[in-house]
């Protein structure tokens, strides 16, 4: 705790730049002060009075001015921002604390937009899903189309050679349905050729594009995020 | 108070508290008068008579008082022209200002 002597003591040498009259005036002033105040309300007087660098201040500011406003008397006291301790050292402080705070709102604000506008671009990714299932739907529908036809049309044409065999007396019959048989034999080689076609070769394409298209979209996202 | 009070009419103000005592008054008293008024802080008041001082508005004499002197701050004839001015000022503001919150202007 600061006393009366070094209180005063500080503020003379705070005052060392003004006219010897004004210092010797303010000086005089304040000693009286503390006199009027009396031993018991020093520690009052000198925590009223803030620092000695916050009166010599203000005693500066108004022989500087010369009748010039720049200070306020505010609902705290005697305010004027060239002289206020505070917001000097602590000004850089407060700008780099503002930062975080300017980009955390602008992040809230994003989110905020994106929550506004979801109507739209969920519609959208709804609509993306949609079309995404749609197409892989067709192909196992088609796939499936394929296998069962093959699997159909052989043992079709399986049965239709054991009949032909049955009705073999009647030779022209025997060898129309022989014929069908053949046939629907080798359509379903031909359908078991595309199925094979496709589950082997189409489909491990199409799905190793569709990953590589999600890596890529996430990817992208991350090295944006990095970017920043 | 939610309003600041100008650096004009605190030297009403100070004016004013020293002019109520006919024999002049000092420094200690005249901030804990102002204070009981008006929250400035303590450092405010000393600047302020200084500069009424000079401006020849205030004049100050030392007294003794227990064993040491007090400089003592008295209302000069300027300076109760001065204070005159700042009360007639004072009271066409502060009409103003009271027939305007109690919705009297434009009737």
């Amino acid at each position: 705790m600061m006393r009366r002597k070094e209180f005063l003591e500080q503020l003379e040498r705070l005052l060392w730049d003004i006219p010897e009259q004004e210092r010797k005036e303010a000086l005089e002033f304040y000693e009286n002060y503390f006199d009027d105040a009396g031993e018991e309300n020093e520690a009052t007087v000198i925590q009223e009075l803030g620092s000695p660098g916050k009166v010599a201040a203000t005693i500066k500011a108004d022989l500087d001015e010369n009748g010039s406003e720049h200070g306020e008397y505010r609902e705290t006291g005697y305010t004027d921002e060239r002289f206020e301790e505070k917001n000097m050292p602590d000004i850089q402080s407060e700008r780099a604390a503002q930062k975080p705070k300017r980009s955390s709102l602008s992040w809230a604000l994003i989110l905020l937009l994106a929550v506004i506008t979801s109507p739209v671009w969920g519609a959208l990714l709804l609509a993306g899903l949609g079309l995404i299932a749609a197409v892989v739907g067709a192909a196992i529908g088609v796939a499936a189309a394929l296998f069962f036809g093959c699997i159909g049309l052989l043992i079709g044409g399986v049965i239709c050679l054991g009949v032909s065999i049955s009705q073999l007396p009647a030779v022209p019959t025997a060898a129309l349905v022989a014929g069908a048989g053949l046939l629907m034999i080798c359509i379903g080689f031909l359908l078991l050729l595309g199925f094979l076609w496709l589950a082997v070769k189409i489909f491990p394409i199409c799905f190793r594009w569709g990953i590589d298209f999600i890596q890529r979209i996430l990817h992208k996202r991350i090295s944006g995020g990095e970017r920043k | 108070m939610v309003f600041n009070t100008g650096a004009a009419l605190l030297d009403a103000i100070v004016l004013a508290v020293v002019s109520n005592e006919s024999e002049g008054t000092y420094g200690y008293k005249i901030t804990q008068d102002v204070r009981q008024v008006l929250d400035v802080s303590e450092s405010t008041l000393y600047p302020v008579l200084r500069r009424l001082q000079k401006d020849e508005c205030l004049e100050t004499y030392d007294k003794e008082y227990g064993g040491r002197n007090r400089r003592y701050y008295k209302v000069t004839e300027r300076g109760r022209v001065q204070l005159d001015l700042y009360r007639v000022e004072w009271k066409s503001y502060s009409t103003k200002i009271s027939t305007l919150f109690e919705g009297g202007i434009g009737k």
